[in-house]
């Protein structure tokens, strides 16, 4: 695959002013900086729990992580190596694998992509390149699928990956190729040109 | 080969957009305010934390309020609930349901289905347990089973109250979780899976004329029969026990509940602004009583009914409004349905419960009339006049309160606040006065204020503008607005103007 992902990156960053206002808990700031990330959240939460069933997770962990983020806002250094949206991901991120590894994987299986085939021609394509998508990251362990969305989707820095994922910067590269992989080929088996 | 090479193309697979309300609902939990006001646990995974009395309780203090609402009860058999603020209901064991603002629905239980008529606004459901749902909307017939999805259905009324979403003949629906199949009347029928959306425009019946309530979604709305028998039952057993017998609920008798409690003041009293408040509740129901009479017969331009009803309640039990009489003048007169219409609406009035029981008899005039400037605008109840302060009675006995005549609109007061002039200002709007509600807004936001309340008044100032055509006040307001209420705005303003406002001039 050589094209680029059509990215959702993360919102354009808080202004410094409202983030400093944020962390020293200021309501009104909190609420602009909850308005201004709550969606790249719930896309990562989303992604990170509907390929194997549990979409309706999604709330609860943004919610989990918005409240944790807020919570956690003093300690962000803006000065620090990370931006404030891969900070927010990479909690995000963490908290949803934890949480995700608890429950049992539940892979969707073939009948979801052949119910898919009869759904209307005008939404046919792409929808169904979606759901076979979704499938295909279905498959892997909780932790592949992380570091594939992490990078694939909102292009987190490997250094950036592995801290938030707690693993050896080997690993992640590693676990992101067998990841593309195994995607590739699952979707290559369903005739989807990767 | 570069990473950059190597990459996925992951841009087909779409994430839905988030809920409504998932900021506040985030906000809350932050602040403590949610772990109060959220649903009890349901085994097996965790519950939505989303705020329910919490919410019909800052909605009260706004002047808003639950809307014909049934007290949400675990498994309960049926009930129907139009919000004025974001309220959660479990319909029935597994099933949830987050209703928000302006939303209307009606439900009941048949054996493993739950049957849902979704009439105006935007729900999201989740189901939990093995009970699958035959939801009924203006575009389609959708069944599911363990789905979690969100439909947004147009608002008969308009958007009032900060969260209420109009869309103009079209029904959304976006899945979470599960699969849901929408059917079309026509027979045609998709699949949803997770992350999928649709939007399938209403089909128009012969009645329907643009920014039209359908019938059924008044009179559906409007009654709970088979609950409000359970409650008229309930206060008469309560009445034929024995003094000293333990109440209803104490000993494993369901209590048949009302409305939750408005505030924390003793029971016992049922004031006049008490029973004025729940009739206003019910007002835009009465709006299009009064409008689908007008539609059939356009020279019904003004009337007056006289309602008498009967507050009838028992303590610990609940309330139950019987209409005894209606009297109404002009062609409206001779209108069966408009006459079943106002009895449904009135006897949907929620009361709370009077603490030693009572009957109370009550006269309420009110006043219709068609606007005459704009065929889109709502015709108005044009003055609900309150009851002249009742109180309650022993029971059986009765106490007929003087009839008042129509109440005028007051104007602003200086040294008003803004959550007063949030409070008028959304009054005024429900009574489809749409000068006076755009005052009141620019009022309020002249006197600054909350934020929740500036967003109210932002909502109420736009729509209210677009209604009377004063497009440069409401872009100005539009401007005020946060994007996502931009987009309510937009859209309520479109089908309120007719395509007349534009946000950029």
């Amino acid at each position: 695959m050589t094209a680029r992902a059509a990215v959702r990156r993360p919102a354009d960053e808080l202004d410094d002013l409202t983030l400093r206002r944020a962390q020293a808990g200021d309501p009104a700031a909190l609420r602009t900086l909850v308005e201004r990330y709550q969606r790249p959240i719930w896309d990562l939460c989303w992604r990170m729990a509907a390929p194997i069933g549990l979409g309706d997770r999604a709330e609860d962990l943004t919610q989990d992580t918005l409240v944790r983020v807020c919570r956690a806002l003093p300690t962000f250094d803006p000065r620090g190596p990370a931006r404030l949206s891969t900070w927010i991901l990479t909690i995000a991120a963490r908290l949803a694998l934890n949480e995700l590894r608890r429950q049992r994987p539940e892979p969707l299986g073939d009948e979801v992509i052949a119910a898919s085939a009869a759904t209307p021609r005008q939404h046919h394509e792409a929808r169904e390149a979606g759901e076979r998508i979704a499938a295909a990251v279905g498959r892997l362990t909780a932790e592949a699928r992380a570091v594939l969305i992490l990078r694939d989707v909102y292009e987190l820095d490997y250094e950036a990956i592995a801290a938030a994922l707690s693993l050896e910067l080997g690993t992640v590269k590693s676990r992101l190729a067998r990841a593309r992989a195994a995607v590739r080929a699952t979707l290559a088996a369903e005739g989807m040109t990767p | 080969m570069s990473d950059d090479d190597d990459r996925l193309d992951l841009s087909a697979w779409t994430a839905p957009p988030p809920p409504a309300g998932l900021t506040d609902r985030a906000l809350d939990r932050l602040d403590g305010r949610a772990s109060a006001h959220a649903l009890p646990d349901l085994p097996p995974r965790r519950r939505w934390r989303w705020a329910i009395a919490g919410a019909a309780l800052a909605a009260a203090a706004l002047g808003g309020a639950i809307v014909a609402s049934r007290a949400p009860t675990r498994g309960a058999g049926a009930g129907g609930v139009t919000a004025t603020a974001a309220t959660a209901v479990e319909l029935a064991d597994g099933v949830e349901a987050l209703i928000e603002a302006g939303a209307t629905i009606t439900w009941t239980t048949d054996g493993e289905v739950v049957r849902i008529a979704h009439l105006a606004g935007v729900v999201t459901y989740r189901q939990r347990g093995a009970r699958r749902l035959a939801i009924t909307t203006p575009a389609a017939t959708l069944s599911s089973a363990r789905a979690t999805f969100r439909v947004e259905a147009p608002m008969n009324r308009t958007l009032i109250a900060g969260a209420a979403v109009g869309l103009a003949g079209v029904v959304a629906i976006i899945v979470y979780d599960g699969s849901v199949e929408a059917k079309r009347p026509a027979g045609d029928a998709e699949t949803l899976r997770p992350g999928g959306e649709t939007r399938l425009a209403i089909a128009p019946t012969p009645t329907d004329r643009p920014d039209r309530p359908r019938p059924t979604a008044v009179v559906a709305a409007a009654v709970d029969r088979a609950r409000r028998a359970e409650v008229a039952q309930a206060i008469a057993a309560a009445r034929a026990r024995p003094a000293g017998a333990a109440p209803l609920g104490s000993a494993g008798a369901a209590v048949v509940g009302t409305a939750p409690p408005i505030d924390d003041a003793t029971p016992g009293e049922l004031t006049k602004d008490e029973i004025r408040a729940g009739v206003r509740e019910v007002i835009p129901l009465i709006t299009e009583c009064y409008e689908l009479e007008l539609a059939k017969d356009p020279t019904a331009r003004e009337a007056t009914v006289k309602a008498r009803f009967t507050i009838d309640s028992a303590a610990d039990v609940g309330t139950v409004v019987t209409v005894g009489d209606l009297a109404i003048d002009g062609r409206l007169g001779a209108s069966t349905e408009f006459r079943d219409c106002m009895t449904a609406t009135l006897e949907a009035v929620v009361l709370p419960p009077l603490g030693d029981g009572g009957t109370i008899e009550v006269n309420y005039p009110f006043v219709f009339r068609a606007s005459d400037d704009d065929e889109g605008e709502q015709p108005t109840p044009a003055a609900a006049a309150p009851p002249d302060a009742p109180r309650p009675t022993p029971a059986g006995s009765r106490a007929t309160a003087p009839q008042k005549p129509a109440d005028g609109a007051a104007k602003p007061t200086a040294g008003a606040t803004t959550a007063d002039l949030t409070s008028a200002a959304t009054e005024a709007a429900l009574n489809a006065q749409w000068g006076r509600a755009l005052e009141l807004a620019q009022a309020g936001l002249a006197a600054g204020g909350s934020a929740a309340d500036r967003s109210k008044l932002v909502n109420i100032g736009a729509l209210a503008a677009c209604r009377i055509r004063r497009y440069d006040e409401a872009r100005a307001l539009y401007r005020l607005a946060k994007p996502a209420q931009q987009k309510a705005i937009e859209q309520a303003c479109l089908q309120a103007s007719g395509g007349g406002f534009t946000p950029a001039q």
